[in-house]
């Protein structure tokens, strides 16, 4: 690689053309023909490439590894053994299995998945492969054998190599599990033509173009060839695949009231702000129980946001079940879940109909046994619901869900009827407790009001009543300062096999209040002590200056973004109010000195509240601005303070967010897809200092 | 005037806070996200640098970042165009600088880019003190630059010759550390630290790498590099050169490997020596600044201010690219103002403050017991040199972060530097190196003549010198009789100061064991929740942070075995949603 005598001259002067926004599209889609051509070359030439998309990431992966396992051969035949050279952490995201003997003269069960499939919040009390294994010995007359290779958060392309290797096991049946990370997958947008697609899809259509695109010209197709792979199984090694419809807790999950949920993508500036007054209708109507008015408004809302929001689903579907049409309530919740399925924003229930639908047709149009959970998992009552007895969020199982579950997968694979228990026999009312505790602490962190989260700890004393002494455990560990390993409560809760996998993530967390502070309410509620035992103890000194943005301390705080895109030093507001906690021991007189900018906002300013007192106003502009605002000791109260900021509805111009997003994408980027309300840098309150204290 | 220097999107990001021509604060994003080297935007320490300097993103005048994207971007597209290469070239993104310090810092007002070495030679130019000045750099390359010559004056920085990308001292000698197995980009210290148990014998064929070195210039024989970031940086031609097959990493380290750093690191040194004395002749000043990632290597450093012609001479504090954040800030408040510091820098803390209340807070929620001497400063110190005077392993958290990759007495683990097993221990305890990495000394100014072959102050670590025959300073001796001396002035750090000194009361030797404070594969730690976390996992038997003092044996067993299990487990600020978090 000799250079030219005067390496900058030409190559500079190239960079100078292709240095901006389209220039580094052009030099990112050469690149990428460049592979491609390269790859081509390669499969002309027999080699690897183009084989599967991990052939290229892995070229020298021994072919006889499945997963964490390698195969080894016994004297019973095909069995596994742990991968010794992989990381704890590696290790810990799949299925706790040591090793598989040869099967013998048994069919061979291979349960495959993501962490519903591996028990989430449950394992290793219990988890559908055990259950699926003890169904079986109960029920059948012969011998099964239940092999575990469920990988907590697997997506699709891993998957895929997983059923793939899983050719090697000599199985009999493989049972999928998974559906839940295939549409995170596509945001990953790994190649330019994928990235393409999802540009002229926005550029054409909007962001129901986008979302439009993802899904049939990204995701079907990927998964369609997932599916293939399964009959490309069965033909060559006869093993008989049995797909699992994942179902999802439709009246258990709640977009509304929670924090940092997204509302509504970008609309134009006169429909958004139609759009929030409708919202505002709409939740006032469903309190006062006029459901025609939900219905009216709701209705109203969609067409406006094009399906694309889960608002207006969620709350005609509560109304529609307060009226009793259990049918049409489904379809709106079902509605809600789907709405940002596939719009690239941050969004937990990620298994559309679509997907469900495409699995059924599947199955149909091949003979592919399947158990559909939605029928599964229905309630007695109102069949067209699913039960929440058997969720511990928007799509983990509980124990009677598990329970259910494999006892239906049982009777498909064996032909014989096997009734469920009504709850998992080997799951203790200690063990049950437990699970709901952690049910309650993820739908916390996963920002659920206390509406959701409640129910969980409710459940979790009714199981057995003494697990107040763990939920008291959990009310301190949330309390102290400091990360969360210096609580001595965090082995405690560890300690419980089933929580080891939380709150050994957890220890490093710094605190949050904001996220936290729903669980810590719902707590303290509940062990009925004083509110101001829910501040940090260290807070009983005089309050000092306080930095209510955790932007800095946590990758889960106010920093963190609602999108695909880079997180970001500062706060910005995708929706109408931002709320902060405040803790304080007692109340306290103070500024609270906003750092704040607000861009596409209007002429109105943004009005901030102290539990509910106005206490000034922040006025718009572009630039960044410090405003202190006086708060007087008197709108404050011991323990939480919930300081608001009510942003004006922005001036957002559609057509310039879907420019820029069409251009982020074409360089690989994730779009941003929101509106912008405002803009917070920092927010802190400053006691004044009181008489006789430092 | 408020500019704001921001380096990032290739090796140590870093952002920096220059106030009317004064340094008000400079920290290493990586101290903040925990993963070293860190290359995002210096989004944490972008906050970290406006809170010491009090001011708000409002108040910001001007953004300077280190490089110039388009000129990168030109040298990026020669790569890929001239190897048919794909990768190793990184992003081609000329917009990605200004388009993040937009979007993730929410900075948009004016923004200067100032090129690679310029701001380089800028970050010791302007922290030197000095009127005038030469100026040298050397690094692996910024946009198409490998090795610069400039002057300083009252008119600003000029850099006058530059070597052109590839022939780079910093490639040269990263190739070698490829070849001896290490990490490039990282590990290059490492080769410094083997070359002293090896001899130059492959000095002859090495040179052969080198085709022209006259003048200021340099060429490389380009047949034996490979100047791609993926896989290794030579080709077979190096492999027939050497008669020496490349060490595969985690092999032993044999004579061979011993020998091939001692010829490589001379070979550095006899290079730079000849660009440096070139430099002394054309423009001959009394004063050099020298700066770029190649300023590092502290034994090639002291050559060069002994050999190299000039009177008087300056390393900033980060030489590397995270000093460019800095460099960039100062050349454009200068440029813009006229405004630059009169005196040197000879302070490297310039990073957050630690106070030890947090650690307080924690330690008071857990009843663990600890003393605190808030108000009793000479108590604390008495107390912490009676510790180290027995033996005792002490972590040392206090004070603001220094900037820069060495721990300076604010972020570090000290010991008795004349136990020959301190060195050994320490090792078992956090640094678990290798053996032949010798551990730093860090003594009192006034005194380092005694002990050290000193005759000027070094107050970032940066000088390799002979430790006196008799100084009784094992643990930081090197096989090779050297040391990497920090001194530490009385007036630019008391408290580090008298703590040496009533150290060197118990002893007879103002002289500690002074080595950075984090276990390995982690950044130094920045505040006091990481020292303790860092001192619990490490097991160091006692940590000053602020003005607590903290036993080990006083720490519950349930820490030490939850952060020993969960370490592992995952990248504490890789996630952003709550799913991802907890799988
Ligand atoms: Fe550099």
């Amino acid at each position: 690689m000799e250079p030219p005598s005067d390496p900058s001259f030409l190559s500079d002067a190239l960079a100078r053309l292709l240095a901006d926004e389209r220039g580094t599209a052009t030099v990112r889609a050469l690149r990428e023909v460049q592979r491609a051509v390269a790859g081509a070359e390669q499969r002309r030439r027999g080699g690897a490439a183009g084989t599967a998309p991990d052939a290229a990431r892995h070229p020298a992966a021994p072919p006889l590894h499945v997963g964490a396992w390698r195969l080894v051969d016994t004297e019973h035949g095909r069995g596994l053994r742990r991968r010794a050279e992989l990381t704890p952490a590696e290790l810990s995201v799949w299925a706790d299995v040591d090793e598989v003997p040869g099967k013998g003269d048994a069919a061979r069960v291979v349960l495959v998945g993501e962490s519903t499939a591996r028990g989430y919040l449950l394992d290793p009390v219990t988890n559908p492969t055990r259950a699926l294994q003890r169904h079986l010995d109960t029920v059948a007359d012969r011998r099964f054998q239940c092999l575990d290779l469920a990988r907590t958060s697997i997506d699709l392309p891993d998957l895929h190599r997983l059923v793939r290797a899983s050719g090697h096991l000599d199985a009999d049946h493989l049972v999928v599990l998974a559906g839940n990370n295939w549409t995170t997958w596509a945001y990953e947008l790994s190649g330019l033509g994928d990235a393409t697609r999802l540009a002229d899809g926005l550029r054409r259509d909007g962001y129901p173009g986008l979302r439009r695109a993802l899904f049939d010209e990204v995701l079907n197709p990927r998964i369609g060839a997932f599916l293939d792979e399964l009959l490309r199984l069965r033909d060559r090694t006869g093993v008989q695949p049995l797909l699992v419809i994942p179902e999802f807790n439709l009246t258990g999950w709640s977009p509304v009231g929670g924090s940092r949920y997204v509302d509504v993508p970008t609309l134009r500036p006169d429909e958004l702000r139609r759009w929030y007054d409708l919202r505002a209708r709409a939740v006032a109507a469903l309190a006062a129980q006029r459901w025609t008015a939900v219905q009216g408004a709701a209705r109203e809302m969609v067409a406006l946001d094009g399906g694309l929001s889960p608002v207006p689903g969620y709350l005609l579907g509560r109304a529609l079940l307060a009226a009793g049409d259990a049918a049409a309530a489904r379809q709106a919740f079902e509605q809600s879940r789907d709405s940002l399925c596939g719009l690239m924003v941050k969004y937990l229930p990620r298994t559309p109909r679509m997907i469900q639908e495409q699995l059924v047709t599947f199955c149909r149009e091949h003979d592919v046994p399947s158990v559909d959970l939605r029928v599964t998992l229905a309630r007695a009552d109102q069949p067209e619901l699913p039960d929440e007895q058997c969720f511990l969020d928007y799509c983990h199982l509980s124990d009677v869900g598990v329970e259910r579950a494999m006892a239906e997968v049982a009777g498909r694979l064996t032909g014989r009827t096997v009734v469920p228990g009504a709850t998992d026999p080997t799951v203790g009312a200690w063990q049950r407790a437990v699970s709901l505790v952690l049910a309650a602490t993820y739908n916390a962190f996963c920002g659920q009001p206390a509406e959701t989260v409640r129910p969980y700890l409710h459940r979790a004393v009714e199981a057995d009543p003494d697990i107040v002494d763990l939920l008291a455990s959990l009310a301190r560990l949330l309390s102290r300062p400091g990360p969360m390993w210096s609580s001595l409560d965090l082995p405690r809760l560890a300690r419980e096999p089933s929580a080891a996998v939380m709150f050994e993530r957890l220890g490093e967390y710094r605190p949050d209040q904001s996220r936290l502070w729903f669980l810590r309410q719902c707590l303290a509620e509940l062990l009925a002590e004083p509110a101001e035992s829910a501040v940090e103890v260290a807070e009983a000194a005089p309050p000092s200056e306080v930095e209510l943005l955790d932007i800095a301390t946590t990758p889960l705080g106010g920093g963190a973004v609602l999108n695909y895109t880079d997180p970001r030093c500062y706060l910005q507001a995708n929706v109408p109010t931002t709320e902060l906690p405040l803790g304080l021991p007692r109340p306290a007189a103070g500024c609270l000195r906003l750092v704040h900018r607000c861009r596409e906002a209007g002429p109105e300013p943004a009005v901030v509240t102290v539990n509910g007192t106005p206490v000034g106003r922040l006025v718009a502009g572009r630039q960044w601005r410090t405003t202190e605002l006086a708060v007087g000791a008197d709108v404050t109260r011991v323990g939480l303070n919930t300081v608001r900021v009510g942003w004006p509805v922005p001036t957002t111009s559609l057509s310039d967010r879907i420019d820029s997003d069409v251009a982020a994408l074409a360089r690989g980027a994730a779009p941003y897809v929101l509106p912008v309300f405002g803009e917070l840098y920092s927010v802190r309150f400053v006691p004044y200092a009181v008489e006789g204290e430092a | 005037m408020i500019v704001v220097g921001v380096s990032a999107f290739y090796h140590d990001s870093a952002c920096a806070v220059v106030v009317d021509g004064e340094v008000v604060a400079a920290s290493q994003e990586e101290r903040y996200t925990r993963r070293r080297f860190e290359r995002g935007v210096p989004m944490y320490a972008y906050r970290s640098c406006l809170e010491q300097a009090g001011i708000g993103p409002g108040d910001i005048d001007m953004v300077a970042y280190y490089e110039n994207p388009t000129k990168k971007l030109g040298r990026q597209l020669w790569m890929l165009l001239a190897d048919g290469g794909d990768r190793g070239v990184g992003e081609l993104d000329a917009m990605q600088p200004a388009r993040e310090i937009r979007d993730r810092l929410g900075y948009d007002g004016p923004l200067a880019v100032v090129d690679h070495h310029e701001a380089h030679a800028a970050s010791a130019f302007y922290c030197s003190g000095f009127d005038e000045a030469a100026l040298f750099t050397a690094d692996a390359v910024g946009e198409w630059t490998t090795t610069s010559c400039g002057v300083g004056s009252a008119s600003g920085v000029e850099l006058r010759q530059q070597v052109p990308f590839p022939h780079s001292l910093g490639l040269l000698y990263s190739t070698v550390t490829s070849y001896l197995g290490f990490s490039v980009n990282s590990d290059e210290y490492k080769v410094m630290g083997l070359a002293a148990y090896g001899r130059p014998r492959y000095l002859g064929a090495l040179a052969q790498l080198v085709l022209n070195s006259a003048d200021g210039d340099l060429r490389l024989d380009t047949r034996y590099f490979r100047l791609r970031a993926d896989g290794a940086m030579y080709t077979a031609a190096l492999t027939d050169l050497l008669g020496l097959p490349p060490r595969p990493v985690r092999a032993p380290i044999e004579a061979v490997h011993r020998d091939l750093a001692a010829s490589v690191q001379l070979l550095l040194e006899e290079l730079l020596l000849e660009k440096v004395r070139y430099l002394h002749g054309i423009y001959p000043s009394d004063n050099l600044c020298y700066s770029g990632g190649v300023a590092h290597n502290c034994v090639a450093n002291t050559k060069l201010r002994r050999g190299g012609g000039f009177r008087n001479w300056y390393v900033p504090p980060a030489p590397g690219d995270a000093g460019g954040a800095l460099g960039a800030a100062l050349l454009v408040q200068h440029r813009e103002t006229g405004a630059r510091p009169t005196t040197a820098l000879t302070d490297a803390r310039l990073g957050p403050f630690c106070d030890g209340r947090g650690a307080a807070r924690v330690l008071h929620a857990a009843a663990v017991p600890y003393e605190d001497f808030a108000g009793r400063e000479e108590a604390l110190l008495e107390a912490t040199a009676d510790l180290l005077a027995a033996g005792t392993v002490v972590g040392w958290c206090r004070g603001q972060m220094e900037f820069g990759p060495r721990a300076l007495g604010s972020r570090s683990i000290l010991g008795d530097p004349r136990d020959a097993g301190m060195r050994e221990r320490i090792n078992r305890l956090v640094k678990k190196r290798e053996e032949f990495r010798p551990f730093a000394p860090a003594v009192v100014a006034e005194r380092a003549g005694e002990f050290f072959d000193l005759e000027v102050p070094s107050p970032f670590m940066l000088e390799a010198v002979a430790v006196r025959p008799g100084a009784g300073l094992p643990a930081v001796t090197h096989v090779d009789g050297s040391a990497r001396v920090q001194t530490v002035e009385r007036g630019t750090d008391p408290r580090f100061h008298s703590l040496l000194e009533r150290f060197g009361r118990r002893t007879g030797v103002p002289v500690l064991l002074n080595t950075s404070f984090n276990v390995r594969g982690e950044p130094i730690v920045r505040d006091d929740v990481d020292a303790l976390s860092c001192f619990v996992r490490a097991g160091i038997d006692v940590l000053v942070v602020g003005d607590l003092l903290v036993r080990q044996e006083d720490v519950p067993g349930v820490w030490r075995e939850y952060l020993a299990r969960a370490g592992s487990y995952h990248d504490r600020l890789a996630h952003n949603d709550a799913y991802s978090f907890f799988v």
